[in-house]
């Protein structure tokens, strides 16, 4: 009995000893591994690409996706000052708290701002990659974006809208849905010198082509066809001053490719005007009215002595591919409503790029334009960059920030020293919104997608981001003022045509800045 | 079970509704209402954040993921019973306390009007959900809340209201005007059913102009199905006059007869009237269905599917055709090598179109991106599928094409986002997710069967401009002359438009295509055209056929007699058409003479020719 006791005991113990054998060699390799960092000696992959960019001290947190296998992903946030910021995650998507992130970069002006990223494997050891560096910059960006969103449009649209971003948040509010306007078209919201107030945009659809004009809650529709202008105001350019803008009239459509761009527009005729809104008068001078050249894409320097626009002679629409437009300039008094001399600015000869889309710096020093091998509308041209003219010095150069496919729509922010443009370099269709710092040596850094928080919101979004202007504060203008002056305009104007402006015969334009019309949907 | 305890009597409602299942299910199968209107739902914040600003916008949503169902038609069937024997026996719950007992058949009435509309298979779900969840309100307010006190029911009532018309927006209306008449017939509460009244009216005004900024007529409109002009109008309107009428109706034979006590729903007496209903909703559904949209539905599922012969036995029953129709039975014969022999057997009219590459009507850009991507013109295909996205939303067959369309273009990163979209569809994610792996692996897709037959087609050289069908297809055979898609389009291009010359001077490259004998149509015309040239010219033209062909003894001798009864005939041209579309109504030569085939009328949009496809 007293044998068998002891073989049990024995036994016991033996089966123990080994229990405990492999507990210990399993716990000491998973310890191991658990303790073990290796070093990746590269940078991680993050989607949006947050590596080596300005950013500014105001903008939302940058959310991004880590793009490296794992089980688990850790990120630790930090600069020179400041409480550092530490994000655990089973997931590879990271969103970083926004009132830490907004702490830490308030605190860093003008410093680097780093991202460790960690990645856990298999076995529990961590991956750690090289530090990620961004720089903050000293200077804010505007407070708001103002842009509209639609799906990749050939002729017809149904819904379409015009939505202001919150850049410091995520908070994104509709300035105007169509749905909320008959099905109308919207388009080119434009602001004087970023200002929130007044703004204009344009509607089409059932009830007319109007320009609505935004002022505090209260919104006046002006007609802007005269005998002069069979069509309605296209692109739009607030004078500083505010009583005043140029637009052009166009005729625009379009016409298709077998490869590459399926899309692409034809402008057949072209012309700018001045509407004064205080006098409700409209005029032009003939040499910005010309019946054998194009004239668009209007955009006033600071000062409002100057007005810079694109000029091409007239071709049939067979020559397409040769259209390629100047960059002008024509001066202009406001007191007295005179235009000066015209001259050429940059010749598309000379670049051998045809030029668009001109716009002045707040400090009236540089113009940002988008250059492609031909045509008026940039955004449908994959050789679409910008570009930058030294006003000073006439010297003018492509931008290192371009990508191989369209870079296009740019806007300044108030301060100058920021810049947004739409981009299709993400996946080549779709336009994205980018920000870039320019600093005060007249570089360009590497410009950041405008962040989400969602990390993986461009991943499945079948929208475009299309005309992105900056704005220093919310749109005031509610959306049923809007609406309720496109169905039942109170003030309602129709622009009177200067006397002295001469009528000639003209190709009958197009009604609307855009080759689109509304699509009916079959319920 | 008592009509009092559920507020439908369980015998009727027992077989009325089975009956209702099988034919929703045999007669109109839903899997047609998911073919015709392709319903779009995806998983995520983004898309449910759509369907919140606006009211009735979560009645939408939740009928964007219940029309999921309609893909397989026995839960599609399932999924309407369902809905519609909860409007019933809402209804029922209702009409039992206004009626004291009186009516309660009536209850089965919805049911006869929502037949009738669900045979229009492009009549959304949303409408009916949302006058489901304004009747169930109005259930559980005539159940529970008028049991309480006049200022319980007051509190009770404002406290539905505001959540109910976001949910639902317009039937919002019908249950407040019920609930007024409610409280006014019923109950006496004069005061609480002027108040429902006037918070009928007075809210959507209030809180989808002040809110939610929907102008008035969508605040009221939205979800209400007669508001809309569609062929469900009639129906629709019906339904909603009924519950006025039948209130008043029950109000006022409770006052002509008040002696008349209320009757439980057992023994036989259910009988008659349910075979009186069962016959009510058996004449409802025979003049409501529309057998010939139901045939169409079916030649496009078919057609999505690239079953070409059942595509085509299904057209030959036809009674008539509207343009997508003879698009789908023109391509499924293009695959099928058959427009050279069998094109005119269908329906065609006078320079019918094979295909437009602008201006085409929305029901048709689906099919005809398909259409042009097969034959390899890519651009084009992109530019009627991103028209259908934009005109009809994301739905799933044009993502997909999409996604393609941008792995041919050498752009999978737009692909993705298109694949990432669909990952979020429940009835696509895994079609996508396979897509995703197969990109990951090979961007270029080069072992994919579909991308590469594609890809052998595609035209590569820029042409800029406007296209008319016959550039477009000689775009597509400059790439590649073995294009036999491409050609049979040609050529049925040059046949419906009398384009003979032409026609004949492509029969040189048939053997291109590997045809060795010439396709009867191709044979009636060139007799055409030697007949033509030789009246006009004097000189007999030669044919450039290939080597061993010849237009065929049948063809010559039918030709000759083709023109002998037309001769005979050719002071009546009425009866000559007559005379010869029996037996020569497929023929080329008589499409020719008459503008049409002997088959079929003239082909349009509503669908309005009416021929009798023969053999």
């Amino acid at each position: 009995m007293k044998r068998n006791y002891f073989r049990f005991l024995a036994g016991l113990a033996a089966v123990l000893a080994m229990l405990a054998t492999a507990v210990h060699f399993v716990l000491l390799d998973e310890a191991d591994a658990a303790g073990r960092r290796e070093q990746a000696h590269r940078l991680p992959g993050l989607d949006p690409d947050y590596r080596e960019a300005f950013i500014p001290p105001n903008i939302a947190p940058l959310n991004f996706s880590i793009e490296e296998p794992g089980f688990g992903y850790r990120v630790r946030v930090y600069a020179a000052r400041g409480e550092e910021i530490e994000i655990d995650s089973p997931a590879p998507q990271i969103a970083i708290p926004r009132g830490e992130w907004r702490a830490l970069l308030q605190a860093n002006r003008g410093e680097d701002l780093f991202f460790d990223v960690q990645v856990e494997g298999e076995d529990g050891s961590w991956l750690a990659f090289d530090p990620v560096r961004n720089r903050i910059a000293p200077e804010e960006v505007d407070g708001y974006l103002a842009y509209r969103l639609l799906k990749p449009l050939y002729n017809k649209y149904v819904r379409l809208g015009i939505y202001q971003r919150h850049l410091e948040s995520f908070e994104e509010a509709t300035i105007l849905n169509n749905r909320d306007a008959d099905n109308a078209c919207l388009n080119c919201h434009t602001f004087a010198r970023n200002q929130p107030d007044p703004m204009i945009l344009h509607t089409r659809g059932k009830h007319g082509l109007t320009m609505l004009v935004a002022r505090g809650d209260t919104v006046s529709t002006v007609h802007t066809r005269t005998e002069f202008n069979t069509s309605p105001a296209a692109y739009i350019t607030w004078h500083p001053g505010g009583d005043r803008v140029v637009f052009s009239v166009n005729k625009l459509s379009l016409f298709f490719h077998t490869t590459g761009e399926t899309r692409d527009v034809f402008d057949a005729a072209s012309d700018l005007a001045l509407y004064r809104l205080d006098t409700n008068e409209l005029t032009t001078t003939e040499k910005i009215s010309t019946v054998d050249s194009l004239e668009t894409w209007p955009t006033w320097a600071p000062d409002g002595r100057q007005l810079y626009f694109c000029r091409a002679p007239k071709l049939p629409i067979e020559r397409f591919a040769e259209v390629r437009y100047d960059l002008m300039r024509i001066a202009y008094d406001p007191e007295s409503g005179e235009w000066g001399p015209l001259e050429t600015v940059l010749a598309a000869e000379q670049t051998g790029l045809t030029i668009n889309q001109p716009k002045v710096s707040p400090d009236g020093r540089y113009l940002l334009a988008t250059m492609a091998e031909y045509g008026n509308f940039p955004i449908f041209q994959e050789s679409s960059d910008l570009y930058l003219i030294d006003l000073e010095s006439g010297q003018y150069r492509r931008l290192e920030i371009n990508s191989e496919r369209q870079d296009t729509w740019h806007s300044w922010s108030s301060n100058g020293r920021w810049i947004v443009f739409s981009s299709k370099r993400r996946d080549h269709l779709f336009t994205r919104l980018y920000l870039s710092y320019f600093d005060r040596d007249g570089r360009f850094h590497k410009p950041f997608l405008l962040p989400q928080r969602d990390p993986t919101f461009y991943d499945s979004f079948i929208e475009n981001y299309n005309v992105p202007e900056f704005v220093t504060g919310p749109v005031q203008v509610s959306s049923r003022a809007l609406a309720r002056a496109i169905y039942d305009p109170e003030n309602s104007l129709k622009a009177r045509l200067d006397p002295q402006v001469q009528v000639e015969e003209r190709e009958s334009a197009s009604l609307s800045p855009e080759p689109y019309s509304a699509g009916k949907v079959k319920p | 079970m008592t009509y009092r305890q559920r507020g439908l009597l369980w015998r009727p409602s027992a077989l009325f509704f089975t009956l209702f299942f099988f034919y929703v299910w045999l007669r109109l199968d839903p899997l047609l209402i998911y073919q015709a209107r392709e319903p779009i739902f995806f998983w995520g914040s983004r898309f449910f954040a759509r369907f919140v600003q606006y009211p009735g916008g979560p009645t939408e949503y939740l009928a964007a993921l219940l029309s999921q169902f309609f893909r397989f038609s026995w839960a599609g069937a399932l999924l309407l019973t369902v809905v519609t024997w909860l409007v019933c026996l809402a209804s029922g719950v209702y009409f039992e306390a206004v009626g004291r007992g009186r009516g309660r058949f009536l209850a089965f009435v919805p049911a006869i009007f929502l037949l009738a509309m669900r045979s229009y298979y492009r009549y959304p779900l949303a409408p009916d959900l949302g006058l489901l969840v304004a009747l169930l309100c109005l259930a559980i307010y005539v159940r529970l809340i008028a049991r309480l006190g006049l200022w319980w029911r007051l509190l009770a009532f404002v406290l539905l209201t505001l959540p109910l018309y976001y949910l639902v927006a317009g039937p919002f209306l019908l249950f407040a005007f019920l609930c007024g008449v409610y409280e006014f017939l019923t109950r006496k509460g004069y005061l609480l059913g002027a108040l429902c009244l006037l918070v009928g009216l007075a809210l959507p005004y209030l809180l989808g102009e002040l809110y939610f900024g929907s102008m008035a007529g969508h605040a009221y409109g939205r979800l209400l199905p007669f508001v809309e002009q569609t062929p469900v109008r009639l129906a629709s309107s019906g339904l909603y006059l009924f519950y006025l009428l039948a209130v008043f109706w029950m109000e006022l034979s409770t006052r002509l007869f008040p002696s008349r006590e209320r009757r439980e729903g057992d023994g036989t007496r259910w009988v008659v009237p349910t075979v009186g209903l069962l016959l009510l909703a058996a004449v409802s559904a025979f003049v409501s269905f529309d057998a010939r949209e139901r045939a169409q539905l079916k030649i496009g599922y078919y057609a999505a599917r690239g079953e070409w012969g059942p595509l085509l036995e299904e057209a030959s029953d036809l009674q008539g055709y509207n343009q997508l129709t003879v698009y789908h039975v023109q391509r499924a014969l293009g695959h099928t090598g058959r427009i050279g022999d069998d094109m005119l057997s269908y329906p065609h009219a006078q320079d019918a179109p094979i295909f437009s590459s602008s201006s085409e009507a929305t029901p048709h850009l689906k099919m005809l991106s398909e259409l042009l991507l097969e034959l390899g013109e890519v651009n084009l295909a992109e530019h009627l599928a991103s028209e259908g996205l934009a005109i009809l939303g994301e739905q799933p067959s044009t993502l997909k094409r999409l996604a393609l369309i941008n792995i041919l273009k050498g752009r999978p990163e737009a692909a993705r986002v298109f694949l990432s979209l669909l990952e979020k569809s429940p009835l696509h994610q895994s079609w996508a997710e396979r897509y995703q792996r197969a990109l990951a692996a090979d961007p270029q897709l080069g072992n994919d069967e579909e991308i590469e037959q594609i890809r052998s087609v595609m035209v590569d050289r820029d042409y800029a401009g406007y296209f008319d069908a016959e550039a477009i297809l000689l775009h597509c055979l400059q790439k590649n002359g073995r294009n036999r898609l491409a050609f049979e389009y040609l050529m049925a291009h040059y046949l419906l438009n009398g384009r003979l010359e032409k026609l004949v001077g492509h029969l040189g490259h048939l053997d291109d295509m590997g045809i060795t004998r010439i396709p009867r149509l191709y044979e009636e015309a060139a007799l055409l055209f030697v007949a033509q040239v030789r009246k006009q010219r004097g000189i007999t033209p030669q044919l450039p056929l290939g080597e061993g062909q010849a237009i065929s003894q049948a063809s010559l001798e039918r030709f000759a007699a083709f023109g002998e009864i037309f001769a005979r005939n050719q002071g009546n041209k009425a009866a000559a058409r007559r005379l010869l579309a029996q037996e020569y109504g497929n023929t080329y030569w008589f499409y020719y003479l008459f503008n049409r085939t002997g088959s079929g009328a003239r082909s349009g949009e509503r669908g309005d020719s009416r021929g009798q496809r023969s053999r």
